[in-house]
């Protein structure tokens, strides 16, 4: 649950906070009580968000596949988990398949369910006219209280959880012996350095050309009209919400034999990435193109620029900011992914994430820690610079290209 | 800065779209304009009508189905936007949000490459021409709405336009500065006398500003002439619905006399200046008469007989005041400059009333 809240976070945000609070106030004046005005106002204006982060939340627990794993082994078995079991253990492909076949139907269906009935329902309009207005009450003092500490309490744990990671690298053995020792990060800079050095690699080279993808498809699936426009979206939009198991075990599959055989090599590891987490950037340019109303590009093509000088000097550089978005993304999920990429590893190229879980599993958890600290510590310092890169991209006043980032 | 004065003329333009419940509409239908070198010609007309269209297609952002757009003797028709060389002034403005002030007004510019230096002098010319000198470096964003519609006007004019075009340009501004912001253009366009065509639905404005103005509907334009053409002799009951407040009577002509005739209306007779060719006696006919063209009691001069009436309603606006008044079952705006305290009326007066026999315009009518 800890693990999946973020999302549901970054999808609720937006919409609270586009929700005009002159409509609660509104209720209020005609003699709501607060409890009744959160109950008939907020919450059914708030039902698509709802709707929309339990569906990315049940299809993300769907797909999840370390987890259940780490935490719960062999005593509560979930398909993912079996179908991966099925595949190293057993070297059976065909069990694997038919296991994250039966996964794909309900994720298909949430998918799906989600684009076509959440999407249409946004009541919230967003006018441009927002601002000078004051955030409406809608709870009392005394709620807000027990909600504020419900969530620190949360928060803390959380932050608890990261310490207790931190602290269990530094130590010889968590919970046996608790004398200081750098010995974990040597083992993960001498045996690991191959994992990390492929990792970073493998990341290297998705981030790019993923942040490319991101802008070529979004670009053309907005501003494009050609045949296949919608089927195009939708495919590319597919890979992206479909649980990682399935994705691996079909690139395992589609890439096994000529003429595309790619198993073993880092190609395919890349590939998934691209397509996967791509589409980030895609609904990144989508966003960002569909706030860039069509006078700008006939403003430029007006004051006498042709087509390609006008998507040079006036659309790229606004959507810019989606292309770091995807970058960032890319390259973020290509250090911290495991359910896709966990079949498609082999001994010539393998992951941080892969190896986080063989340590867990030969319970070696220090290395582990180390492992997950440094994955923290990079996705911080590439967060931190791309988060940099956006600012200077973007021009005062330009439109805002907050929470790009999530999801 | 040489401006070259050109004729823009729009010849038969049509264009359709297919309509999702009404099956395929006009935008526009032959639609003509003739607009004079050095000329400010606004489209006037309510939301549907045509007229953002027809601007679009002379910009040539949109291509017409049928007829033919001309700068001077030169045919655009198939032109592209960017080959005509326009100025056009967007509702929302559309600056460059990446881009500074100076960026935006040099873009255009730096399009047709010209040398940095030679940049530099017009774009600081042109943002002293619209009062935005130390701008330069500040970002729409920063900027007041009226800034913003200056930077617009800076962009399209720096170019050097054979056309300027606007297209609602003052919508987004408060009342104020409305009326502040439509000087402006207006005396910047007499200064740089470029061939302008204005779009908007305000008709104050459109008479503010205009030379002539174009009025609009349904796809087609159903008069031109300059404001008061329009204003004192509308061609139909839309326009005179259209510019300004109105009083639509329903009489027959019972007399005619010289050029004029006497029109039996609201139980009496109402005499008026023109009578147009082909009306008869005992034809129908509809009267059109401004608020401010019906005399109460003894005041306002060369009147007809007068008719009886009383004082149903009245509003105080200060410097005037708008009674409605009934005579003969129908209410009637007047309205009245406030003269002073005593010159006011109650309401239940009875009063008599006289149109001014020059101000009332007589259009063919239906019999009932």
């Amino acid at each position: 649950m800890l693990t999946y809240f973020p999302i549901a976070y970054l999808t609720l945000r937006p919409i609270l906070a586009a929700i005009d609070s002159n409509v609660e106030g509104m209720a209020f004046s005609l003699g709501a009580s607060r409890w009744r005005v959160f109950r008939t106002v907020t919450l059914p204006l708030a039902v698509p968000g709802l709707a929309n982060a339990f569906l990315l939340l049940f299809a993300a627990s769907l797909a999840d596949f370390a987890t259940p794993l780490i935490l719960a082994g062999n005593n509560f078995q979930v398909l993912p988990t079996q179908a991966y079991l099925q595949i190293t253990g057993l070297f059976d492909l065909r069990g694997g398949a038919a296991l994250s076949f039966v996964l794909l139907i309900p994720a298909l269906a949430v998918f799906l369910l989600q684009r076509y009935w959440v999407s249409r329902r946004f009541y919230v309009t967003i006018t441009g006219k927002g601002a000078g207005q004051t955030p409406f009450d809608s709870i009392s003092p005394l709620v807000r209280g027990i909600l504020l500490c419900a969530c620190l309490a949360v928060a803390l744990v959380i932050v608890y959880f990261y310490a207790l990671l931190l602290y269990a690298s530094l130590v010889v053995a968590l919970g046996a012996n608790h004398a200081f020792t750098l010995q974990h990060y040597k083992v993960i800079f001498t045996e690991g350095l191959k994992a990390i050095r492929d990792t970073l690699i493998i990341a290297g080279i998705a981030m790019p050309l993923g942040g490319l993808y991101g802008i070529l498809v979004g670009y053309l699936v907005t501003k494009k009209r050609f045949v296949g426009r919608r089927t195009m979206e939708l495919v590319s939009m597919m890979n992206y919400a479909l649980p990682g198991t399935i994705v691996g075990i079909a690139y395992l599959i589609a890439f096994n034999d000529p003429p595309l055989e790619l198993t073993g090599t880092a190609l395919i590891i890349i590939a998934c990435y691209i397509f996967r987490y791509g589409p980030t950037g895609i609904r990144a340019t989508v966003a960002l193109l569909q706030q860039i109303d069509k006078s700008l590009e006939e403003a430029s093509q007006g004051l006498g620029a042709g087509s390609a000088t006008t998507f040079r000097r006036i659309t790229l550089p606004l959507i810019l900011p989606a292309f770091f978005a995807g970058l960032g993304v890319v390259f973020i999920r290509s250090m911290t992914a495991i359910s896709a990429t966990i079949f498609l590893v082999s001994i010539g190229w393998t992951l941080i994430t892969v190896k986080i879980l063989e340590n867990i599993t030969e319970l070696s958890l220090g290395p582990a820690a180390a492992f997950s600290v440094l994955v923290v510590a990079i996705v911080f310092v590439v967060i931190a610079v791309i988060g940099r890169v956006l600012r200077l991209f973007r021009a005062p006043g330009a439109m805002p290209v907050t929470s790009l980032l999530g999801g | 800065m040489t401006i070259e004065r050109i004729r823009v003329t729009v010849d038969g333009v049509s264009k359709r779209y297919a309509h999702r419940v009404k099956g395929e509409i006009y935008a526009a239908r032959n639609v003509m304009l003739d607009v004079r070198p050095g000329e400010f010609l606004t489209l006037l007309g309510p939301s549907g009508c045509g007229k953002t269209t027809t601007l679009r297609m002379i910009a040539g952002f949109e291509a017409p189905d049928a007829g033919q757009i001309r700068f001077g003797g030169q045919d655009v028709t198939g032109l592209p936007a960017n080959q005509r060389n326009i100025g056009f002034v967007f509702q929302n403005y559309a600056l460059f949000p990446h881009l500074s002030v100076f960026e935006n007004v040099a873009y255009g510019l730096r399009v047709r490459g010209q040398p940095t230096a030679a940049i530099a002098a017009r774009v600081a010319e042109v943002l002293t021409l619209v009062g935005l000198a130390g701008y330069e470096q500040q970002f729409s964003g920063q900027l007041s709405g009226g800034e913003q519609q200056r930077v617009a006007l800076a962009r399209a004019i720096v170019i050097a336009p054979r056309v300027l075009l606007f297209d609602e340009p003052l919508s987004n501004l408060d009342a104020r500065l409305r009326v502040e912001m439509r000087q402006e253009i207006r005396n910047l366009q007499r200064r740089l006398a470029i061939t302008t065509v204005y779009v908007t639905h305000d008709q104050e404005e459109a008479m503010a500003v205009s030379d002539r103005i174009a009025v609009m509907n349904e796809g087609t334009v159903v008069q031109e002439g300059t404001a008061e053409d329009l204003y004192h002799r509308p061609a139909s009951e839309f326009v005179a619905r259209f510019v300004g407040r109105v009083n639509l009577v329903r009489g027959s002509v019972a007399a005619v006399v010289g050029t004029g005739a006497d029109i039996a209306a609201l139980g009496g007779t109402v005499r008026v200046r023109t009578l147009p060719a082909g009306l008869a006696v005992g034809d129908a006919v509809q009267l059109i008469v401004r608020p401010e063209a019906i005399g109460i009691g003894g005041i306002g001069g060369g009147a007809t007989d007068a008719l009886q009436a009383t004082v149903s309603a009245r509003t105080f606006l200060g410097e005037k005041i708008e009674y409605v008044v009934r005579c003969a079952g129908m209410a009637l705006q007047v309205v009245r400059y406030n003269t002073g305290p005593g010159a006011i009326l109650p309401e239940g007066a009875a009063i008599s009333l006289q149109f001014v026999e020059d101000a009332v315009t007589v259009l063919p009518g239906s019999a009932t």
